[in-house]
């Protein structure tokens, strides 16, 4: 799994490209713990993501409670693969995704 | 299918989850059922991975029969349980959200792992058991195949042995089977329900953010579940089953006392009012008394609500009681397919084949008045949403069939969710209407309740008066929302019903082999109630898209 940031202002932009899983998905929380002072919107872009697993989804979980706090998140170009993940689980009911 | 074996090593996951693929392929399994079945396996394999010996296998495969789909993985390693596997998904940093956060996960593994795990360890060997697929139609083979083989051994024991004996083997095996089970379920019946109706009602302070447009949509549910009986009891009217020859079938010495019983009973619709408030706790489980039960139930799960900030044990008290009961209930009714036989081969021993007849006519009775209770929901959708009622059937059919092949409103819920969705309702509407509507409003459940109630009551020669009517109707609303959801649980809610108006528990005996049949046209009545009241409030508050609806299928 391969994570690229781009700050632009307050606005941060997450790419992952590859697998979420309960390997690669505490690299997920690294970025977050370390990365998002001053940050008022955080999106997550997927368009490259294949999967996630539970770990994966507890990640974006976990960001949306610290960006509540401070500003917003989104979720954009998931595929049908990763967007049946989070419709089965209710995530999608949870988490702000743009199509 | 061939099994699959590996290293017990993180990294030969990825390959292991594409194994599993090819089985859910080869099985047929729909995409989007897959999704959650997989989470699963990943954290299975990740756990049995975790807890491996050093340079153990893990292997894996795949089996279940009748439709039934089911994982079976083995590793050697020390032991490990559920928790183990869940615990490492709660969020652990101290931020002010967590305690949020971590209620969605509970909910989301309360999803994900529901009854469908079972782990354990055998001598150092870990086995886990995961159901991927619990195909209804299993359940609905064994059990009509229990009916046939049952009749067909009471009619061969009828014709080829004497008399004498036929009814030693009916006193000696069949009867001591069939009362061992009715009086376990007589015994769950009155705490599930008790547990079930409160834990339900306890979450609807979670509802009160929704305020106005929910408390609509609850009033309009309260009131096709009231049109739902009087289809119910209309229905009956015109096909007026229950033959009273019956009542041998069932218990011949009971039968004469209850009717004797219902000859002598006169209790006023005052009474019956009054008497739903019980004067302690413990008498309405000692008889039974479910108006009472229900009060009481009620009362609880108001107080779970109104506490939930303050005292939250004790909401998770009867959501952990529900849970309870439900399990316990979910192993009495896995014996359904034993007590039909029993039940028929016992009837037929002493019973003609025409009068089993008598029996199977509920069935078709039935489902006449869930297809009526359909074209009122059609009705319903004209007059008072201004919409077109073809137009609905055609956009929402889809979700229909899921509800009728698969006899559960929330296992066809996500089928229904699309539907609305592709038929132009708002979101905003149906994401929790629909949902609600799958525990809350089953209008299916109620037109068999009533009819089954009536059905009864005729073939043990009870009048039916205005109070039993009463009482049928407050007890069936109630038992509607807060039916028990478990298989076989409306079978749990008749079973507590019909005392109430004077006919034994023992009755259901007659419909039990049958019910899986009519479960399947209900869930099909209760999941179109619950999009038809979604998509008229969603067309009486502007959050329809009546250009998609119009549009319908074809834009698919």
């Amino acid at each position: 799994m391969e994570i690229r940031q781009k700050r632009d202002g307050d606005m941060l932009t997450i790419e992952i490209e590859g697998r979420i899983d309960a390997v690669t998905a505490p690299e997920i929380g690294k970025v977050l713990d370390n990365g998002l002072e001053g940050v008022t919107k955080l999106i997550f872009d997927l368009k490259d993501l294949e999967y996630t697993s539970s770990a994966g989804l507890r990640e974006f979980l976990g960001a949306q409670q610290i960006m509540e706090e401070q500003g917003s998140m989104v979720i954009r170009n998931a595929n049908e693969v990763v967007m049946d993940i989070f419709e089965e689980t209710g995530f999608s009911e949870i988490l702000d995704i743009e199509e | 299918m061939r099994s699959y074996i590996c290293k017990s090593d993180r990294s030969e996951i990825p390959k292991a989850l594409d194994y599993i693929q090819e089985c859910f392929d080869k099985k047929m399994i729909d995409k989007k059922k897959r999704v959650r079945p997989l989470l699963v396996a990943e954290e299975i394999l990740e756990a049995l991975c975790h807890y491996a010996e050093e340079g153990s296998e893990l292997r894996i495969d795949v089996g279940g029969t009748l439709g039934n789909v089911e994982l079976r993985y083995r590793c050697r390693g020390t032991e490990f349980d559920i928790d183990a596997i869940e615990e490492k998904l709660f969020l652990v940093k101290k931020t002010p959200g967590n305690e949020e956060a971590n209620e969605v996960i509970r909910q989301l593994l309360e999803r994900l792992f529901g009854n469908s795990l079972s782990i354990r360890n055998d001598k150092g060997m870990n086995r886990v058991s995961q159901t991927v697929v619990t195909s209804t139609y299993a359940v609905l083979i064994y059990t009509i195949a229990a009916l046939v083989l049952g009749v067909i051994a009471g009619l061969l024991i009828q014709t080829l042995l004497p008399a004498e004996t036929g009814k030693a083997i009916s006193d000696y095996v069949f009867s001591p089977i069939y009362t061992v089970f009715m009086n376990a379920l007589k015994m769950i019946v009155a705490p599930l329900v008790f547990f079930s109706i409160a834990a339900s009602i306890s979450e609807f302070s979670n509802l009160r953010a929704l305020g106005r447009l929910a408390g609509r949509i609850i009033v309009m549910y309260v009131i096709t579940s009231l049109i739902a009986i009087g289809i119910g009891i209309a229905t009956y009217e015109i096909f007026p089953i229950g033959n009273p020859a019956l009542v041998a079938a069932v218990d011949a010495e009971a039968a004469t006392e209850t009717i004797a019983k219902g000859e002598s009973a006169s209790v006023s619709i005052k009474d019956t009012l009054v008497g739903i408030v019980p004067s302690d706790v413990i008498t309405p489980f000692q008889k039974s008394d479910m108006l009472q039960i229900i009060f009481m139930a009620v009362l609880l799960g108001l107080a779970a609500a109104a506490l939930a900030r303050q005292v939250p044990l004790i909401r998770d008290f009867v959501r952990t009681m529900n849970k309870a009961f439900s399990w316990i209930t979910g192993c009495i009714v896995a014996f359904i397919p034993l007590i039909v036989f029993c039940s028929l081969a016992k009837m037929m021993v002493s019973m003609k084949l025409t009068d089993l007849v008598d029996v199977l006519v509920w069935v078709p009775v039935v489902y006449i008045g869930d297809i009526l209770m359909i074209c009122a929901y059609l009705l319903i959708l004209l007059v008072v949403g201004g919409l077109n009622p073809l137009k609905f059937l055609g956009n929402y059919y889809p979700a229909m069939i899921s509800g009728f092949t698969l006899a559960s409103s929330n296992a066809a819920l996500p089928s229904s969710i699309r539907q609305c969705g592709k038929m132009g309702v708002s979101e905003k509407i149906y994401s929790f209407s629909l949902p609600l509507g799958a525990t809350i409003n089953m209008d299916g459940s109620c037109i068999t309740l009533i009819i089954s109630s009536l059905f009864f009551a005729r073939i043990y020669g009870l009048p039916v008066t205005g109070n039993m009517l009463l009482s049928l109707f407050i007890a069936i609303i109630v038992l509607s929302m807060g039916s028990p959801g478990v298989p076989g649980g409306n079978l749990v809610c008749l079973t507590l019903l019909v005392p109430q108006i004077g006919v034994p528990a023992e009755a259901v005996s007659l419909v039990m082999g049958l019910y899986p049949l009519v479960g399947m046209m209900q869930t099909m009545a209760n999941v179109t109630g619950d999009a038809v009241v979604t998509t008229v409030i969603a067309s009486r508050e502007g959050l329809l898209d009546k250009d998609m609806f119009n549009l319908g299928m074809k834009q698919q």
